[in-house]
């Protein structure tokens, strides 16, 4: 563990740069907190509870070209160009790294791994801010995801008072610190840094999702859903910002004459389109049958495929952008409400 | 298929073009990799430069290699644009992918095979397969109905398979007219009616769901065992690789856990699959 002063931070990201490494951090951008480039000379904004969207966006973007096809003679060649920068994500959010750790590297470096978030996660360096706020939304304890990290980041910054203590989780992170003289904390210091994490756990709301799996099961044909999803105006929002929501759509689009370009986009489950088939069959056309499919994924499928936890870090985005208020532990109450009363 | 990058199709020239049914092609394609293997009851991604990719099951038997036929509904985007091309073009293909028929569990067995519509393409492999090995199986039955006389595919083949040792090939349509002097009815009631006995047989089926719902429902009132029946689903798959959700059921993907399924597996998959139970 290290010690770096607050003022000196700014060292610490510059230096960074000077290493040709391309840092992204929270910015605050007319008054939303969202992750940018930090371009020469700009610093973070560290004062904030989290960021609207997860960083997701870097390692898989919203919109992507995974392939591109130019005629060559009478036939055609596709070729990619794999984006293989070295990146700093700056300021994420202990939730925000567990959704990459646990559900994106799980699902796209697992057989057949993806080669495009595969090479930006290879280039990725992780740098967790510690939370010392949660918001009403917050339940990250929960989910064994905060408001700090055991283990999974390069560097992980805890504030206390003046200074940020360090804890260093790799060797990659150890390089990041390269050629900068800290010193060592103290034991206050470290008992400080318990006590800041402990204080942020304990203002955490808590969701008890443990065993929510076998309630579900039970509850495919349940009134619940139906119930719930008189609140959904099926915008997807709740899909766009959460960390573990990976599913995604790919469409060609005609650049030129005889150039065109495979995309691939972020999708949501809650859209009508998402199952829509050639021929115009929807297999999911009712929209309390999509609602159903994003919470059995999140408490159920996922588990199921995978093992492992819930597939819900409890950053509370999803409870925090619904339009219709559906809150994501309410639902959870209210499936554990149903245990032993299923309909089926 | 490039082994670091799962979506980097290959080039395959259309060598023949077959006009099935009046929105039915079939196209034979020459694929070029040496490599290439496939079974009864896979599919492959087939790309159209600026239309898009969809899957395609593949409907001839491995025996026919270096080229495979894709017998291809007009149905939407990319579909279409494949029945604008003629050969000697070229489209993109990578596969093969899913799970295929568990052809060598089905040794001296008899097969049932049923299907409708463009659903018959992915049996199109296992009946042409039985045919080619006729010694490893026993009876073959084939139960294949359409809309009307002119939807039936492979009319020819028909033909060639009613004349084949130990077949018998079984046609109808919902809505004659015509020259048409066969059989008249919907698939699972002419099933009903023919009664095929479940004893060392296995039943194979494809086409519209409707038609699946009632085939599985009249196959369990035959006493066929939810083992003995099997099932393709070829719905809502888009990456083939099992990474872009949008044919999960329940904790499978139709892609790399199905697009095959007994109708043992199918119960105890996900609810979402209610409307076939």
């Amino acid at each position: 563990m290290k010690i770096i002063p607050e003022n000196k931070l700014a060292d610490l990201i510059n230096k960074w740069r000077s290493d040709a490494r391309h840092v992204i951090g929270p910015k605050n951008v007319h008054g939303d907190i969202v992750f940018e480039t930090l371009e020469k000379d700009e610093q973070p904004c560290l004062d904030f509870l989290n960021t609207a969207l997860p960083p997701k966006e870097f390692l898989f973007p919203m919109r992507e070209t995974i392939l591109n096809f130019v005629p060559k003679e009478d036939e055609w060649t596709p070729f990619t160009n794999l984006n293989e920068g070295n990146i700093v994500l700056f300021g994420i959010r202990a939730c925000d790294v567990t959704g990459i750790n646990l559900f994106l590297d799980q699902l796209f470096l697992s057989d057949p791994p993806d080669p495009y978030y595969g090479a930006r996660r290879k280039s990725a360096a992780i740098v967790v801010l510690a939370c010392e706020e949660p918001d009403e939304y917050c339940f990250c304890p929960s989910c064994n995801s905060g408001p700090a990290l055991a283990t999974g980041f390069d560097l992980q910054l805890i504030h206390i008072g003046d200074e940020y203590l360090v804890q260093i989780g790799s060797p990659a992170g150890e390089r990041l610190l390269n050629g900068l003289q800290l010193e060592t904390p103290s034991m206050d210091q470290v008992g400080l840094k318990n006590y800041v994490i402990d204080e942020c756990r304990k203002k955490c709301r808590k969701v008890e999702l443990e065993g929510v799996e076998e309630i579900i099961k039970d509850l495919w044909e349940d009134e619940i859903w139906k119930e719930v999803s008189n609140y959904c105006i099926r915008c997807g929002g709740c899909n766009f910002v959460c960390p573990t929501c990976y599913c995604f759509d790919m469409n060609d689009r005609v650049v030129s004459s005889g150039h065109s370009q495979r995309m691939r986009t972020w999708d949501s489950c809650l859209l009508r389109g998402f199952t829509r088939m050639a021929g115009g069959v929807i297999s999911r056309d009712d929209k309390f049958t999509r609602l159903r499919q994003r919470f059995y994924h999140k408490l159920l499928f996922w588990k199921e495929k995978w093992g492992g936890p819930h597939a819900c870090t409890g950053c509370g985005r999803c409870s925090r952008v619904c339009p219709g208020f559906i809150d994501f532990g309410e639902v959870v109450e209210k499936i554990k409400s149903r245990a032993g009363h299923a309909d089926t | 298929m490039s082994a670091d990058n799962p979506y980097i199709p290959f080039t395959a020239e259309i060598m023949k073009v077959t006009d099935e049914t009046p929105d039915i092609k079939t196209f034979e394609i020459n694929i070029t990799d040496p490599d290439w293997n496939h079974k009864p009851g896979q599919f492959l991604e087939l790309s159209l430069l600026g239309a898009g990719e969809c899957p395609i099951s593949i409907s001839s038997a491995p025996i026919q290699l270096p080229t495979l036929d894709l017998s291809i509904k007009r149905a939407g985007i990319v579909t279409e644009a494949v029945h604008q091309l003629y050969p000697g073009e070229v489209v993109g293909v990578r596969g093969p992918y899913g799970r295929p028929f568990p052809m060598e569990e089905w040794r001296s067995k008899n097969l049932l095979i049923i299907g409708g519509g463009i659903g018959l393409a992915p049996l199109r492999p296992i009946i042409q397969q039985a045919l080619c090995q006729r010694e490893l199986y026993g009876d073959l039955t084939i139960l294949y109905g359409a809309r009307s006389p002119a939807d039936l595919v492979f009319k020819e083949e028909l033909k060639e398979w009613e004349g084949a040792p130990g077949t018998d090939v079984y046609l109808t349509v919902d809505k004659g007219g015509g020259e048409w002097d066969g059989h008249v009815g919907f698939v699972p009631a002419y099933l009903e009616e023919l009664g095929p006995s479940p004893e060392n047989t296995v039943a194979v089926t494809c086409g519209p769901p409707i038609m699946i719902r009632f085939v599985l429902k009249a196959l369990e009132k035959m006493n066929f065992t939810p083992e003995q029946i099997i099932t393709t689903l070829e719905m809502k798959m888009q990456c083939g690789v099992g990474l872009c959700g949008r044919c999960g059921l329940g904790d499978k993907y139709i892609c790399i856990d199905g697009p095959v399924f007994s109708y043992a597996e199918i119960l105890k998959l996900s609810p979402d699959l209610s409307a076939l139970k």
